[in-house]
């Protein structure tokens, strides 16, 4: 619990963070929750309960409070960045209507946009409604800053705080008991620069490759270009052989490298994720929110993401064991072996539950009686985070961004709330 | 000793509460001259206007005519990143056609036969079966 | 095996099975009509409908699926194009980790929702087949590409 709170203290005062009033419901109720344990009553006849350890000792397991400076914050996601690019004034910093920019832009005419085959066939492959406009569709994929049209920065900000208050209000509400470090890794796996792109890719998107020069001399037609997604420089177009395995890092490469692992995020990455996060800010300027919430949870949510290869414990039984004190159960934390077989052989295999009193809260099979003993403490640490609520229907949950939202997600006898 | 994640990227699942086609373009590539185009010429020209009722059905397909010289080749650029030229050298109009609905229909994947009848990513619904699990008695005793 | 244990232990405390050991099923007084089967069971069962399968019979051949699986027919589906959703409404199971509803003559359809997008219909790899006639020396040689179909299960939910 005390992570929890941690979290939501440093989320939401979080500089520029996103702050519509759905979401601050979400932090209420979340720092209001409570929480408690239930597992399996403990049934299984043939239990030859041999005592491997016995972990649990008030005095050296109390837990402990984090220090104030372990607050982690979230890799702002939420955080608009302003773009100095385009020498935007204002009259004052929270006066969002008041900003300008003073380096002139102008949007394609809608005429010259609804000329163009690849708009028109994103469009229709995307199921875009109606009122999405070919313009808007073509600006959300110009990243040049300096050819005159007005670029996608401001739409893909707009679509990044979408995707980021749909994906976190999915995400805690449906695993509220997720650490936060998997909650973060979880909301990566939806929308970080990476499998954006991946999705920008699989929607089909090209990138403009050809220069001035390649489109004059091939006579294509003036509007083919605006349908291309366009990050290039006219110079780095023109330089087209880029040497094999030697690539030069931009000033935006840069950036992004992580000293590390050596990594970086390439800078086609970067615009096909930003082209995804315009469209789907796109459709919040012409559609409104209930679209755009459609859209995310279609294209973006439907994705699986495998939550429960995600958990990395160093050590599983110590955590399990503070969490059991966290929660105040009376029995200690114990290990027993359930069955074992082939134990004098080369291929033993030993079955360990986690118990707590007469509860069983994990189970694990291993060769050695240490791996399944840790089996079965990752197996019960796991399903403690995993946990869902489900409604008293039996069905998933209400969102808080859905209509006539309330409450609920009490499951069983004092179960855990949300 | 606090929990840290394993990075992960989420799986893609075309069809699942949103679908968007893998074929995103096509290119028709004829030449004006040659007799192995005729069927591809006499599709492009037909009375019935073929190609025009093409895009209006596939309306999230870009079509791409090219006219240049040599065998007639059909281009399908598929959503992973694949191309597939198709060889529609001296074939009908009605063959032609066929070839392209068929590629449209098409995801770039590899061919596969597959022995099995359905493709998972979830973990099995009703757990797998272990002997650890049955009733001491009933066990299988070495 | 050790993996899938390990994982699908995980479902094993779900914290439903309060729920479920709570809820029991009414008792029929008069002969009860049959035409929506009571599935919360089902739902308190299945993590809130997140684990739950379906046996669908497709042109009479049944299909275990979940949500996301691809179901991959070695024929191609006529007059349908890729796309499309599809009702799969000829369905004989339905179940969870523990409990199973099953009705050889179909589930009514208003007890669950079972649809499926058409994502691919393209071909096996090709191989040849050679064919032998008696009284004649010639080994005939046959290209084999046959259709091949992908559906995805797109929603399935109880009602």
């Amino acid at each position: 619990m005390i992570s929890y709170i941690n979290y939501f203290v440093s989320y939401t005062n979080t500089p520029g963070s996103c702050r519509t009033p759905n979401l601050r419901k979400v932090f209420q109720i979340q720092t209001l929750q409570k929480l408690e344990i239930r597992s399996f009553p403990f049934t299984t006849p043939n239990i030859a309960p041999v005592m491997l350890r016995l972990l649990l000792r008030n005095s050296r397991l109390a837990p402990r409070r984090l220090p104030a400076t372990t607050r982690i914050t979230v890799a702002s996601y939420n955080t608009a960045q302003l773009d100095t690019s385009l020498g935007p004034k204002y009259d004052s910093i929270t006066d969002y209507g008041s900003y300008r920019n003073s380096v002139f832009t102008h949007r394609l005419p809608e005429s010259t946009a609804l000329q163009s085959p690849q708009l028109a066939a994103l469009h229709s492959r995307l199921r875009l409604p109606q009122e999405y406009t070919f313009s808007t569709l073509s600006q959300a994929l110009n990243m040049d800053k300096f050819g005159g049209l007005a670029n996608n920065f401001g739409l893909s900000t707009l679509g990044k705080t979408f995707l980021s208050y749909y994906i976190s209000e999915h995400l805690l509400l449906k695993y509220p008991r997720l650490p936060m470090p998997v909650h973060n890794a979880a909301v990566d796996a939806y929308m970080g620069v990476e499998v954006l792109a991946e999705i920008g890719r699989s929607w089909g998107i090209e990138v403009d490759r050809s220069s001035k020069l390649d489109k004059a001399l091939a006579k294509e037609p003036e509007f083919l270009q605006y349908g291309r997604l366009r990050y290039l420089s006219e110079r780095s177009k023109e330089l087209k052989a880029e040497e094999t395995g030697v690539h030069e890092l931009s000033a935006e490469e840069l950036q992004t490298m992580n000293n590390s692992t050596h990594q970086f995020v390439h800078r086609e990455t970067e615009a096909f994720a930003s082209s995804v996060r315009a469209i789907i800010g796109g459709i919040y300027t012409h559609c409104g929110e209930e679209a755009t919430k459609t859209f995310i949870h279609s294209h973006i949510l439907s994705r699986k993401v495998p939550l429960q290869e995600m958990f990395q414990f160093s050590r599983p039984t110590m955590e399990l064991a503070r969490v059991c004190e966290k929660l105040g159960l009376e029995d200690p934390l114990e290990i027993r072996l359930i069955a074992e077989t082939g134990r004098l052989s080369s291929h033993a295999i030993f079955m360990a539950g986690a118990f707590v009193g007469k509860e069983k809260l994990g189970e694990g099979v291993g060769s050695s009686l240490g791996e399944a003993k840790t089996r079965a403490v990752v197996n019960a640490l796991i399903s403690y985070y995993m946990y869902s609520p489900i409604s008293a229907e039996g069905t998933e949950i209400k969102l808080p961004s859905e209509e006539k939202y309330q409450f609920e997600g009490i499951v069983g006898t004092g179960d855990v709330a949300i | 000793m606090p929990v840290k994640a394993i990075p992960k990227v989420s799986i893609p699942r075309n069809g699942v509460s949103s679908f968007v086609r893998p074929c995103y373009k096509v290119s028709l590539q004829y030449c004006n001259w040659g007799g192995s185009s005729q069927g591809v010429r006499d599709f492009l020209t037909h009375p019935n206007k073929l190609v025009d009722r093409f895009a209006q059905n596939n309306k999230d397909v870009m079509f791409e005519i090219l006219s240049k010289g040599g065998h007639p080749t059909f281009t399908f650029h598929y959503a992973n990143g694949q191309k597939q030229a198709v060889d529609v050298r001296n074939l009908k109009v009605g063959d032609v056609a066929r070839k392209l609905q068929e590629y449209m229909h098409r995801s770039g994947n590899e061919p596969f036969k597959f022995n099995h009848k359905v493709l998972s990513n979830n973990e099995s619904v009703r757990g797998i079966w272990s002997p650890f699990h049955v009733a001491k008695n009933d066990r299988h005793r070495i | 095996m050790l993996k899938s244990i390990f994982k699908t232990n995980v479902r094993a405390l779900s914290q439903a099975s309060v729920m479920r050991s709570a809820y029991s099923l009414p008792k029929p007084v008069a002969p009860v009509s049959t035409e929506v089967p009571d599935l919360k069971l089902l739902k308190f069962d299945s993590n809130g409908q997140k684990d739950l399968y379906a046996i669908a019979k497709i042109n009479n051949i049944p299909f275990l699926v979940t949500k996301g699986d691809k179901i991959v027919l070695p024929y191609k589906i006529k007059n349908h194009d890729v796309g499309e959703k599809l009702n799969l409404n000829n369905v004989v199971t339905i179940g969870s980790r523990n409990f199973t509803y099953n009705k050889q003559d179909g589930i009514p359809a208003s007890a669950f929702q079972l649809t499926a997008t058409l994502t691919e219909i393209t071909k096996e790899p090709k191989y040849y087949v050679y064919k032998k006639k008696p009284r004649c020396r010639r080994l005939k040689t046959v290209e084999v590409e046959p259709f091949q179909t992908h559906l995805t299960i797109d929603e399935f939910k109880l009602l």
